[in-house]
């Protein structure tokens, strides 16, 4: 996790958020389908979420972090020799420069406002851990949220966005080279 | 839900409404005490401290500030601010022009980091092909022989070059977009100069008082400090915290183990090493001295030497009572009491000293010197330890190098009669008040009649003993007596009171215990012809004397020899000497054999054979040579058969960490503590066996010396410092071979007693007139117990015998070594003599290395060669001379042998024509340079003040050539024998 969100996230914000989430599971999930037998059909998503964090999030990671990762945090396949001397492109950018530099915005110059610069990671941030959530209740798990009541779903939906934005910055940092979303270290902010 | 309470639903063998209502209260009862227990927890008195101190730092801050402002200059700050405003509307002139500039500067910034950018992609990018293609092409050519690339490799490396030339192209861009920046950057400051210069003057102008406001308000206890204090918040970063420094060299021991000291009392002494706060009221106050103890630049600084190295006490401790403070006396006991709710540490070894026992802590770290630099206290301490002799009985370590503190008793057949002895022994003070030969017999715990008898008869054991087992010794003068009157003025003139004290010469503070014995009462002790020889060559009696030769003539001798012998003390000489009695002495010696572990196991029959053996003259000298051993005679005075007995006094070398346990307080009620237990024995030192019953030969022993207050305070202070703490190097004063051979020459200064008439070292400094100590200091240690003690005797301590303070500096190693071994009248009007101390080759050589050491100059000397002085500078100097009236004090050619009683100045200063022999020529030119900064207090004028020249029109009133000159000159007239009048 410190390698893709900074250490106030990740150390200290995200654990907490795993504890606290761990511990509200049984407050979360009262479906007593599947007490005393296996099955997969009547807990399709709880099963899923849990295998994904469990063994994705987990074990995948540590899996990789130990053998796949080399020297220098490089990556390295299975069997291939560990060169200290590999060199791989190390330019991450934050979204705020994509915007006003690489798309020339405002004639390739960084806003002074942290606030403006960042306006469009802050609308994003929000909007993802706002309106996910509210997309969920309304559109796609229309009945889950009718079986846990609005206090239950939105808790578990927030701790599911939360989850999910680890992957998800994962996957940004290796597709567009993303490093910050939110980036503002005047105030050591960043997200 | 069925509408049912709990009880009627359920079958229970309890009611839970009931239940609920006692878990209920319960838990407001448990979140009463909760806050309750986190209020207490939290309200400590450290706290109320600190935010006190808060307050009156940003008070103290806020007086100087305001100090400061009104010592500035209106008039120059004023123009300062005039300047300020002037520029600024200057720069306002251009202020379009700026604008633009700005502008155009963001353009060029942005330009910057866009094309910095941009390279650094590229570098990072061309980093990356260069390393795929080594990955690639390199082993290869690296495990090949040949030199040639093969096409495609070749390829490869064109196009890698290819791309590094774009690199560097960009490289060059975001260089260029640099400068552009910063040379617009540069215009702007330009158009700026003025204000920027203007403010930075202002500032300058300023920057005591700034730094005094920045201070102040960094002080003032503002609400986000009080909330970063808060309870629960401060965890993270809070403002009341608590202070600690930890001592890397300086262990706390915790039984076998040795543990970094750790000191809190920062934490409440907050302004301890602050200047400025000297007097607050504590725990606010200054620590007196800075400059030796705490300042960063002290030979102390706080964060190596802590508090409780010194203090003693419970370092890790941030509660009053707890840290164990001791008040210094009963009513700072009773004040505490209701200020603090201070009461006795119990099973505390390491209660905090009493103030005035703090110094003697110095000795723990000070072990490798006799005495401690500038601690006045201290050395007060080492002295009264060394002067009343307790080192001869107990052992303390770096105290074995000592002769015995008595005089031999291997002659004493030839120097007093018999009579006199056993009056003697029987009680000292009788025969002089100011004795420091202790009281043995006859004591508090020995009051019957039974033991009053047994010490009779021990008394004259113990001097037939001696008288045996003494030499026989003839005195080998014999003089007629002279005038007494003209010897009592020699006495006081000649320098006996260096060492001896009378009391025709008694000074305030006339103490038992000096360097050499009171002669106020010596005409009923010695013989005149034992006297007569002992003044012409005391070694002829005693060959270890420290009593030097003071090269008297016989007429000298015969009057101060008068003098002396009238010194009658005639209530003692009326004194019944008394008799032995046999029968008494057989009593006590059986009491001896009943013991002797050679008799074991001892029957009476066996003893009785023992005592039937003996003579009653054999059994009394038996008797004798035991009851010496029981008393301990031997530790002070050499006899005959007592060569390599221990001395029998307990070893002080851990007195001051010696457990309260281990002490017997006996039945006596006082506070058990290690110097009220010290203090007790030292004021009556048989006083733990009062009540006690106690067989004859089980009775303390120790002796009778009749402390006072002040003497017992001095030595308590000195037993305190002989601890067991360990002090490694980092934290203990380790000479270095300079030091140590000056400190070896020290030691022989001391034991000569050079001090009493010398200044020698810096023993002696003054507690400053603030320090909250001064009254009692002044009191305690009047200027001259440490150093020239005889200086206390004249109004003019110029006329006594010279300081030696910088001695290794002044004098040419030869001459000094000369001097000492012959010495000869140097400042002839000077009554006093220096003596003849009769110093063997090997003492020489230390006292002399030692001396060139603790000059901190090379030993030995290297004199500059010789500069020439021109016939002109000759005459000049020559000139100068005459001008500056060098002999109203000098003699500058043979010198007299009597001189005048007419208060004239000539002949108080040296002769000059000794410079070229005795003195080095860099410390002549500093001394004519300022002559106060070697010698404060000196005669001598300093005759170039701050530079300036008295004589303008000699060598062109050049400071620097006129003191070259006159030092040449002096060189000069003492080798070539210029008489000048």
């Amino acid at each position: 996790m410190l390698v893709y969100y900074d250490p106030w996230l990740a150390g200290v914000v995200f654990p907490t958020l795993i504890i606290v989430g761990l511990i509200l599971i049984p407050y979360i999930d009262t479906n007593p389908k599947g007490n005393g037998y296996y099955t997969f059909k009547e807990r399709r998503f709880a099963i899923t979420t849990f295998l994904f964090g469990f063994l994705i999030l987990w074990n995948l990671l540590i899996v990789y972090g130990t053998f796949l990762r080399g020297p220098n945090w490089n990556f390295f396949g299975p069997y291939e020799v560990w060169d200290i001397h590999k060199l791989e492109v190390l330019r991450n950018v934050n979204l705020s420069e994509y915007i006003f530099r690489e798309f020339g915005l405002n004639g390739g110059k960084l806003p002074d406002n942290p606030l403006i610069r960042e306006a469009l990671g802050i609308i994003l941030t929000v909007g993802y851990l706002i309106g996910v959530p509210i997309l969920l209740a309304r559109k796609w798990m229309k009945k889950t949220y009718e079986e846990l009541g609005a206090a239950r779903f939105y808790i578990m939906a927030a701790l599911l966005v939360c989850m999910a934005a680890l992957p998800l910055k994962m996957v940004l940092r290796w597709t567009i080279n993303l490093k910050y979303i939110v980036a503002i270290p005047e105030a050591f902010f960043n997200i | 839900m069925a509408n049912n309470t709990p009880e009627e639903q359920d079958d229970r063998f309890y009611r839970p409404s009931l239940l609920w209502k006692a878990f209920g209260i319960g838990s407001v009862i448990m979140l009463v005490v909760t806050i309750w227990m986190v209020l207490d927890d939290f309200g400590r008195e450290w706290k109320a401290y600190q935010t006190e101190f808060f307050n009156l730092k940003e008070k103290k801050y806020n007086e100087w500030a305001k100090e400061a402002v009104g010592e500035l200059d209106e008039d120059e700050l004023n123009s300062l601010k005039e300047q300020l405003t002037a520029a600024t509307k200057e720069v306002l002139g251009h202020e379009k022009q700026r604008e633009k500039m700005e502008g155009e500067l963001v353009d060029l910034q942005t330009k910057m980091k866009n094309t910095l950018n941009d390279f650094q992609v590229a570098k990072g990018e061309w980093d990356v092909a260069k390393y795929r293609y080594e990955a690639h092409y390199g082993h290869e050519f690296a495990a090949s022989t040949e030199v040639e690339l093969n096409a495609e490799a070749g390829k490869a490396l064109a196009q890698l070059n290819k791309e590094l030339a774009n690199v560097q192209r960009l490289k060059d861009i975001a260089n260029q977009a640099q400068v552009n920046y910063e040379s617009k950057k540069a215009a702007i400051a330009e158009l700026e100069t003025a204000r920027t210069e203007a403010e930075k003057a202002l500032k300058k102008y300023r920057a005591n008082i700034d730094r005094l406001e920045v201070n102040r308000d960094d002080s003032r206890f503002t609400l986000t400090k009080a909330a970063r204090s808060a309870p629960l918040v401060d965890f993270a970063n809070p403002v009341l915290r608590i202070n600690q420094i930890v001592l890397n060299n300086i262990t706390d021991d915790l039984n076998f183990a040795q543990v970094k000291k750790v000191d809190r009392c920062t934490t409440c002494h907050l302004a301890i090493d602050l200047k400025g706060f000297e007097n607050e009221k504590q725990p606010f106050r200054t620590h007196p001295r800075l400059d030796v103890m705490l300042g960063s630049t002290s030979p102390h600084p706080i964060n190596q030497i802590g508090c409780t190295s010194c203090h003693d006490g419970r370092g890790q401790s941030v509660d009053f009572v707890r840290a164990a403070h001791t008040p210094r006396n009963e009513e700072q006991k009773k004040e505490w009491e209701k200020k603090y709710h201070w009461h006795e540490m119990h099973h505390v070894e390491e209660k905090m000293l009493p103030l005035q026992f703090t110094e003697g802590k110095c000795i723990t770290c000070h072990k490798q010197t006799e005495y401690v630099p500038r601690a006045a206290k201290v050395n007060k301490s080492i002295q009264t330890f060394r002067y009343a002799g307790c080192y001869g009985c107990h052992r303390v370590e770096g105290w074995d190098h000592l002769r015995k503190p008595a005089p031999s008793l291997e002659k004493i057949k030839g120097k007093v009669t018999r009579d006199w002895f056993v009056k003697w022994v029987r009680d000292p003070k009788a025969f002089n008040e100011h004795t420091r030969m202790p009281q043995f017999f006859h004591l508090s715990n020995m009051q019957t009649e039974k033991f009053s008898a047994y010490q009779e008869a021990e008394i004259f054991a113990i001097t037939d003993y001696i008288y045996a087992n003494s030499e026989d010794y003839s005195p080998n003068v014999w003089l007629p007596l002279g005038n007494s009157e003209r010897g009592k003025e020699l006495f006081g003139q000649l320098g006996c009171l260096g060492c001896h004290q009378i009391d025709d010469y008694a000074i305030e503070g006339r103490s038992r215990f000096g360097a050499a014995p009171d002669l106020s009462t010596v005409g009923s002790k010695v013989s005149q012809k034992w006297l007569q020889s002992w003044l012409k060559n005391p070694r002829h009696y005693w060959s270890e004397t420290t009593m030097p030769s003071l090269r008297l003539s016989d007429r000298e001798i015969s009057d101060i020899s008068a003098y002396l012998l009238s010194k009658k003390n005639d209530e003692f000489e009326g004194l019944e000497t008394g008799k032995a009695v046999a029968e008494v002495q057989r009593d006590v010696l059986r009491e001896y054999l009943l013991r002797d572990p050679k008799l074991a196991p001892v029957t009476d029959t066996k003893v009785e054979d023992e005592l039937s053996k003996l003579s009653s003259h054999q059994l009394s000298i038996e008797l004798g040579k035991r009851a010496i051993g029981r008393v301990g005679c031997y530790g002070c005075h050499t006899i005959k058969g007592f060569e390599n007995v221990a001395p029998i006094g307990t070893e002080l070398s851990e007195a001051g960490s010696k457990l309260v346990k281990k002490l017997d307080f006996g039945l006596i009620h006082i506070e058990h503590t290690r110097y009220d237990w010290y203090d007790k024995k030292l004021e009556e030192p048989r006083i733990f066996d009062r009540g006690i019953a106690k067989e004859y030969l089980d009775t303390l022993r120790m002796p009778w010396f009749r402390f006072n207050e002040t003497e017992r305070q001095d030595l308590v202070r000195f037993l305190m410092g002989q601890t067991s703490e360990k002090r490694g190097p980092g934290a203990a004063k380790i000479l270095d071979a300079h030091e140590a051979k000056a400190e070896d020459g020290m030691k022989l200064i001391h034991k000569y007693n050079c001090q009493g008439c010398h200044i020698v070292q810096d023993l002696y400094v003054a507690t400053p007139e603030d320090a909250p100590d001064y009254d009692e200091d002044v009191e305690n240690l009047k200027k001259y117990t440490l150093e020239g003690r005889i200086l206390a005797h004249y109004e003019d301590p110029t006329l006594g015998p010279p300081s030696l303070w910088g001695e290794g500096k002044k004098v040419i190693t030869k001459w000094v070594y000369e001097f000492l071994d012959k010495p000869y009248p140097l400042r002839g009007a000077l009554k006093v003599r220096m003596p003849t101390f009769q110093f063997n080759n090997e003492e020489l050589n230390t006292i002399v290395v030692g001396w060139a050491n603790a000059g901190g100059v090379e030993f030995p000397f290297v004199d500059q060669p010789r500069p020439k002085l021109t016939a002109y500078e000759l005459q000049e100097a020559a000139k100068l001379f005459g001008r500056l009236n060098c002999t109203l004090c000098h003699y500058a050619g043979p010198q007299p042998t009597t001189f005048s009683d007419d208060g004239g100045s000539k002949g108080l200063a040296p002769n000059l024509w000794e410079t070229h022999k005795r003195l080095h020529r860099g410390w002549v030119k500093d001394w004519l340079h300022d002559p106060q900064k070697l010698m404060p207090g000196t005669r001598m004028p300093g005759f170039w003040p701050d530079g300036s020249s008295p004589a303008p029109d000699i060598l062109g009133g050049d400071s620097d050539k006129q003191i070259r000159a006159l030092t040449e000159y002096l060189y000069y007239i003492g080798e070539n024998k210029v008489v000048r009048k």
